[in-house]
């Protein structure tokens, strides 16, 4: 039997920009955050070659619909081609932002270079030096940005002499799924593969260890503030029928990352000047850059199962930060007394004293959300207050009525209905922890206002 | 908690009042208007928390000072309550001194007490006076109580949050609305930015598909332009060599004719050039030969003899040629023996001269004498050897006599000095002193007789001064012994020297004799006399010796002169001897020999010869010559018919050395020779000049063949050739060269092929313009294929989206924690409503029951909490209490302030003021009722002027305490007592009305 490795990649965006803010002034960072997808790609694609892998799968969205651009395109075919010279072979299936009908290659694929195909399933073989079959590939590309059907039930059984994979782009939802309606207990009782490669969601699970192995590979580079844990993709290494290890190795150059400080924690409980949070919030942010590598991995699962294990691949050039000032302390009425102000004048600063540094740390936004320490008290002067609001607070998870009449009031730049794919730019989207950071500081504006009027 | 002292030290009208042992329930304080009554409430009512700067309170006639003892009933505690001036209360546990803070004992805040305990006729309304709008809710908490005070503030912050809201996003928080706009616009343009760069892809793949058929469009216009341009490269190398063409064309036919190609057959033509080169050559040769001939009879005497002589000369030309050859020779060694001739003579005279210098007296004749003296008997080296020994000998002698005589003088010398230091001899000279001595004592005493002190002077004198004469003479004697031996030594040294020196003149003297005789023996053998001196002797041998040698050599040398002279003379004799035959050859004379030369060294003879010598040599030499060229004439001519292919003719003319050398022979051959050549020579350039034809022919075909041969014409076939069945030039196989004809065959005249040329210059230039616009296009969409390859726009439609966005973000937040805190507001507002409002007023309504005697069962407050509905005794309602007449609506705020003091734990003190004078008999009495059942829980102070009250209070039988003030003084009084003082005040009061 055959011993060989391959790379499982999903949600590569090639092209996609990293949102951050204020970098009009830092070209080589800007640089940095335009080309940090093309970067995670090709770490990709480096390790593949220096671990001898026979093939690459990209399961679906290899290039991002908001940022379709010749460029992706052409680098996508000078990867391969570097890839075809190093003898790995590449499978495709194109995804929700990628479908076929939209989006087609504008340069050629050299021939180590498969895209499946949208309207029927493909099965590839992959050969060793000698030329016999080490194993199978299946997949189907979308064809338009909606899959409704589940592709995944027409695969054909492959030889089961060989290593099957399955290739499947899919937010795996049973029902009216716009993106592969599938369960995990369909992929696991399929005994048509032994390893389910599935992209879309774009961080790192895995969903089953064994008979089949289904893993997502999450995605090489995160985007946003939603993608806060490294990138990477999973090295396999198999062994006839059976994976040896899964390693997931880190491709992202860039990492996102939301910093909370609480101005009440004994560091900053005595601080009287904005001064003492800045250094706080410095050597807080230096920190980060000495945490290991694999610290925003935050699956336990992945980081005990004996299969796997995560390394570092990628040179990190940097981290994006959104800072959350929050808490009760003495700052608070410094940082209230002009918030706006506040935020700009750290947020300047942290960019100042860490943009310049290697690895650099950008600091996207502050957001203060601190609340006054006499807050805390001011209920046990107002326990029939208090119990009211704690039965308001929690009859806004319980009722949904009651919290639609809440969203209905926080204005028209809201929504609840919100896709993750379907992004309405004009629109913010109102989730679940959005929506309880606006309560939790309603009420903490109730108790100040409450604070403040106690006395008449 | 009861109020158990009170001292009044400042405040208003009260001034140093001391209320002692105040009792617990109810406290009347009666008195008349403007008594303080008023003044006392605003003690009690301010007595816990400070009296408030500000207002319409009493001034205090230096500084508030109010001083309390409380008792708080629940712990037993005493405590104690100072108030100076406007300052905070200090409150203490009496007796412990430990301050606490007044409001732990009141429990209530001031805004509370005031407006619930201290209950005066302006409270009892809906809106009492004193108290604002912004007050009205807390009010209306603090009289509802049961947790409203708690929500008290939750209407106006619920305002604030909205107002706040309103200002930022207003009223719903649309997306037109001012702050959010710009955000929602900077969003709107990067959406469009992004679409628009998006549909770069869709633009991109459309150039490239447009550049794709563009380069196919400008590879086929490539390919056209090439096939053109190639017609045009052909055209243009047949119409740069049309003539070329025309030119071949009629050469060949020309050539197809031409005679001149039989030529070659007959004759060598190809020698051409050598026979004019050997012809030329030939004729070089004779007129030569005509000259050297010439030359040869122009020297001769006779010149018929010219053939005679130079047969005779080419006989004997080796002769000739030999003497020639040693001509330099005799010529140097005539002169050598010319000038050795002169030399001998030269050296007889030197010679000569040289012997007169010697000696005078000799003459020529002592030459013999000197050549026969036997000099070779004397040995030049002895006779050197003895003069030098003479004269050593000589000189050795002088020098010893010289020495011998010295010597004498030394002797005599020493000799004197011996004799002079002799008479110095020794003299004894203790004798000597004896005798000084003697003679110096005797004269002392002589003179000591005369002169004793004289003589004994002259005495010591003599004495002292013989004694150092004797001691320095001692002295003198012994250094003239030692000279005299020294003197002696020398002497007999000096003598031995001289006797050496005898013995030594005596040797010399021998030898300068024996030497002397030697001498003398060889003046004799040279004739000389013996007085001459040794060097002399020595002299004369060399110079005698010497010519001697110089006569000897004179001799060799004229012998040797003699002898060569002999032999020259012999050779000049042979060579006349062969030039006087050709001298008489030349006169046309008998060969006769001329007679030998005397005296060979004269000059003459030998010019004579040497002159004759080199005449026939060169006419030898010419001779020779002229026979050379007729020879070589022959083999020229010879050569010449061998070239043009022919044979002597003549057999007369055939070279033979008889009539080779006739003039006219040799011109007879020539002139036949000449005509020979000249026949050769026409067929020849006839030939030549076809040969000329046909190489300028195959010299145009090989131009022609190079041009069509060029790369860019073998180019332009294939490239032809490889077009298919559009050939824009008839093709066919064959040569690149037949092609070219082909061609031309097909313009007759050269404008119709410049018409083609010009009309293929026409096409390519507009081929040149078609394919120039499309490569244009093709920059230019290779230009826009760049320009939509590049990101930026894309870049920058995310990051203006990404930035309004994120103020977006920014200003929804804030506007959604602004509307949800005042939805929090109104939630928690409406869920009190909900839950409380049933269990609010429960006293009070019991309270109110009994004021009204059963009339009003219930009061429900509204949803605003402003205001009351009522449910009467008989079941109806009463919406509000606007409707209420005013004694009922005052026994409503009245019930309700009961009810709520009721509820409230401490029970602090209330203080009525006179409250109940709008009350009729029956509901004051009820109402008393009421207030006595408060005072068994509460402390409560009742302010009144009004008799009846009191008397009412009195039949009621509530136990309490009475107080009378007036103008400001406290004083204990009865309850009839008070009654009676406030009745005779009233009725004072009445009567001045």
């Amino acid at each position: 039997m055959s011993r060989f490795r391959f790379v499982h990649a999903a949600d590569v965006h090639l092209g996609s920009l990293l949102h951050v803010e204020g970098l009009e002034s830092h070209p080589e960072l800007q640089e940095l955050c335009r080309e940090a997808t093309y970067l995670a790609f090709d770490n990709l694609c480096s390790m593949a070659v220096r671990e001898g892998a026979s093939f690459i799968l990209l399961s679906g969205d290899l290039y991002d619909r908001d940022a379709r651009s010749v460029r992706a395109n052409r680098f996508f075919a000078d990867a391969c081609k570097k890839l075809n010279e190093a003898g790995i072979q590449v499978f495709v299936t194109a995804g929700n932002h990628d479908p076929l009908r939209e989006h087609q290659e504008m340069f050629l694929l050299p021939d180590n270079t498969h895209l499946f195909p949208a309207d029927r399933p493909e099965i590839y073989y992959v050969k060793n030096p000698e030329g016999g079959n080490i194993a199978a590939i299946a997949g189907q590309s979308y064809g338009s940005r909606q899959e409704n059907s589940p592709l995944h039930l027409n695969y054909p059984s492959p030889d089961s002499q060989v290593f099957r994979i399955a290739m499947l782009h899919t937010q795996l939802e049973k029902g009216r799924s716009n993106y592969i309606p599938a369960s995990l207990a369909e992929l696991a009782e399929s005994s048509s593969f032994d390893y389910w490669a599935l992209g879309h969601i774009h961080k790192p699970q895995i969903l089953r260890w064994e008979n089949p192995v289904i893993a997502y590979s999450g995605s090489p580079q995160g985007r946003d503030f939603g993608e806060q844990q490294l990138g990477g993709c999973w090295l396999v290494e198999v062994d006839g029928r059976h994976i040896r290890s899964m390693e997931y190795r880190v491709t992202s150059p860039i990492v996102y990352q939301s910093l909370s400080i609480d101005i009440g924690c004994p560091q900053l409980q005595d601080a009287d000047s904005l001064d003492d949070l800045e250094d706080y919030m410095l050597s807080h942010a230096r920190d980060l850059l000495r945490q290991d590598p694999d610290r925003i991995i935050q699956d336990d699962q992945l980081e005990e199962h004996p299969l796997t294990n995560i390394a570092d691949n990628a040179e990190l050039k940097g981290c994006l930060i959104r800072w959350e000032i929050a808490g009760r302390g003495r700052l608070h009425h410094i940082l209230q007394n002009d918030r706006q102000g506040s935020e700009q004048v750290l947020c300047q600063i942290l960019r100042d004293m860490l943009g310049a540094q290697q690895p650099f740390i950008w600091t996207d936004l502050v957001q203060i959300r601190t609340a006054n320490p006499v807050n805390a008290d001011v209920l046990k002067q107002y326990p029939v207050l208090g119990q009211l609001l704690e039965g308001v607070l929690h009859s806004i998870e319980e009722d949904d009525h009651l919290r639609e009449s809440l969203v209905s009031e926080l204005g028209q730049a809201w929504t609840t209905a919100f896709h993750h794919e379907e992004q309405e730019e004009e629109r913010l989207p109102l989730d679940e922890e959005t929506l309880k950071k606006i309560i939790e500081d309603a009420k903490q504006l109730l108790l100040e206002g409450l604070a403040e009027g106690g006395e008449g | 908690m009861r109020i158990k002292r009170l001292h009044i030290g400042d405040f208003g009208i009260l001034q140093n009042q001391t209320l002692e042992d105040l009792h617990p329930g109810l406290v009347i304080v009666g008195g008349c208007n403007r008594a303080g009554k008023s003044t006392f409430m605003q003690v009690l009512r301010y007595l816990g928390y400070g009296i408030p700067s500000g207002g319409l309170l009493p001034p205090a006639n230096t500084a508030y000072m109010i001083d309390a003892d409380v008792l708080e009933e629940n712990t037993g505690i005493q405590y104690h309550i100072r108030l100076q001036g406007q300052s905070e209360p200090i409150c203490s546990i009496a007796g412990q001194g430990n301050r606490v803070p007044a409001s732990e004992l009141y429990g209530v805040d001031s805004f509370t007490y005031r407006n619930l305990y201290t209950i005066s006729l302006d409270q009892l309304a809906r809106e009492p006076e004193g108290v604002s709008s912004k007050e009205m809710d807390k009010l209306q908490s603090a009289l509802l109580g049961a947790g409203l005070t708690d929500i008290a503030n939750i209407p106006r912050l619920e305002e604030g949050f909205t107002k706040a809201a309103n200002s930022m996003g207003g009223t719903k928080g649309r997306l037109t609305t001012k702050a959010f706009k710009p955000h929602i616009q900077m969003i709107k343009e990067g959406v469009a930015a992004k679409k628009k760069a998006i549909a770069q892809v869709e633009q991109y793949q459309l150039q490239q598909a447009h550049l794709s058929e563009l380069q196919n469009q400008k590879q086929s216009l490539d390919l056209n332009l090439e096939r053109t341009k190639a017609k045009r490269d052909i055209l243009e190398t047949v119409k740069s060599h049309y003539e070329v063409l025309e030119e071949i064309t009629a050469l060949n036919h020309s050539l197809e004719n031409e005679e001149g190609a039989e030529i070659p057959k007959a004759i060598h033509t190809e020698n051409q050039s050598r026979v004019e080169d050997a012809y030329e050559s030939y004729r070089e040769r004779i007129t030569q030969w005509q000259q050297q001939f010439r030359e040869l009879a122009d020297n001769l005497e006779k010149r018929e003899q010219a053939h005679q002589i130079q047969k005779l000369l080419l006989q004997q030309r080796t002769v000739l040629q030999g003497f020639y050859d040693r001509l330099s020779g005799l010529q140097e060694k005539w002169n050598h023996l010319s000038s050795r001739k002169e030399k001998v003579a030269e050296d007889k005279h030197q010679l000569f001269m040289r012997i007169k210098g010697l000696n005078a007296n000799w003459s020529e004749q002592d030459i013999s004498r000197i050549r026969s003296l036997q000099l070779e008997l004397l040995e030049e080296s002895r006779l050197m050897n003895e003069v030098t020994r003479f004269q050593n000998t000589r000189n050795d002698l002088d020098q010893t006599q010289s020495q011998l005589n010295d010597i004498d003088d030394r002797v005599l010398k020493i000799k004197t000095k011996i004799e002079k230091w002799q008479k110095q001899a020794p003299m004894p000279g203790l004798k000597l002193y004896l005798w000084a001595f003697i003679v110096s004592a005797l004269l002392g005493l002589a003179v000591f007789f005369l002169h004793p002190a004289a003589g004994l002077f002259l005495g010591l004198f003599g004495i002292i001064g013989s004694g150092l004469f004797v001691f320095f003479k001692g002295l003198g004697q012994k250094e003239a012994a030692i000279r005299l031996k020294e003197l002696h030594g020398e002497l007999d040294g000096i003598l031995e020297t001289q006797a050496r020196l005898q013995q030594n003149k005596k040797r010399l003297t021998d030898q300068l004799k024996e030497t002397g005789n030697y001498l003398m023996t060889v003046c004799k053998k040279l004739g000389l006399e013996q007085s001459i001196p040794p060097q002399g002797i020595l002299e004369y041998y060399r110079a005698i010796s010497h010519i001697q040698q110089g006569i000897i050599r004179l001799d060799k040398d004229e012998a040797l002169l003699k002898e060569q002279s002999e032999q020259l003379a012999d050779q000049l004799h042979e060579i006349k001897n062969v030039l006087s035959v050709f001298e008489n050859a030349s006169a046309g004379l008998r060969d006769l020999h001329s007679p030998r030369p005397c005296d060979v060294l004269q000059p003459d003879t030998w010019l004579d010869i040497q002159s004759g010598l080199k005449k026939w040599h060169g006419l030898m030499l010419t001779a020779v010559q002229s026979d050379l060229l007729s020879r070589e004439a022959d083999k020229i001519r010879t050569r010449i018919l061998s070239l043009m292919g022919q044979t002597e003719e003549r057999e007369h003319h055939r070279e033979t050395p008889e009539t080779r050398e006739t003039m006219a022979a040799v011109e007879a051959a020539a002139g036949s020779l000449e005509d020979q050549v000249d026949a050769y020579l026409s067929a020849c350039r006839a030939y030549s000049d076809y040969r000329k034809r046909i190489e300028n022919r195959d010299g145009l075909l090989q131009g022609l063949k190079r041009a069509a041969g060029s790369e860019r014409i073998t180019k332009a076939f294939s490239l032809l050739a490889d077009t298919g069945p559009e050939q824009i030039l008839p093709m066919q196989d064959g040569s690149l060269l037949e092609q070219f004809f082909l061609i031309y065959d097909q313009y007759p005249v050269k404008e119709s092929l410049e018409r083609e040329f010009t009309g293929l210059m026409d096409e390519i230039r507009n081929q040149e313009q078609v394919l120039e616009e499309c490569k244009k296009k093709i920059q230019a969409t290779k230009l826009s294929l760049e320009q939509l390859s590049l990101t930026q726009e894309l870049e920058q439609a995310h990051q203006r989206i990404h930035q309004g966005r994120n103020g977006l973000y920014q200003i929804s937040y804030d506007y959604a924690v602004q509307k949800a805190a005042a939805w929090l507001c109104r939630q928690v507002r409406s869920e009190f409503m909900a839950k409380m409002k049933d269990d609010l007023l429960l006293k009070a309504d019991g309270i109110l029951s009994r004021l009204t005697g059963g009339n009003y069962q219930r009061m429900i407050p509204n949803d605003d909490l402003t205001d009351f509905s009522f449910v009467l005794g008989d079941g109806s309602h009463q919406e509000n209490s606007r409707i209420l007449s005013r004694g009922t609506r005052e026994q409503v705020f009245l019930a309700v302030r009961l009810g709520r003091i009721l509820e409230i734990q401490p029970a602090l003190p209330v203080i009525i003021d006179d409250s109940l004078v709008n009350f009729d008999c029956a509901h004051l009495k009820q109402a008393l009722a009421v207030i006595g059942r408060l005072s068994q829980t509460h402390q409560v102070f009742i302010m009144t002027c009004h008799p009846h009250l009191v008397g009412m209070l009195m039949d009621s039988g509530i136990p309490g305490q009475y107080w009378q003030l007036e103008k400001g003084r406290f004083s204990t009084a009865q309850g009839h007592e008070l009654k009676e003082y406030l009745q005779l005040n009233t009725e004072a009061v009445k009567s001045l009305a």
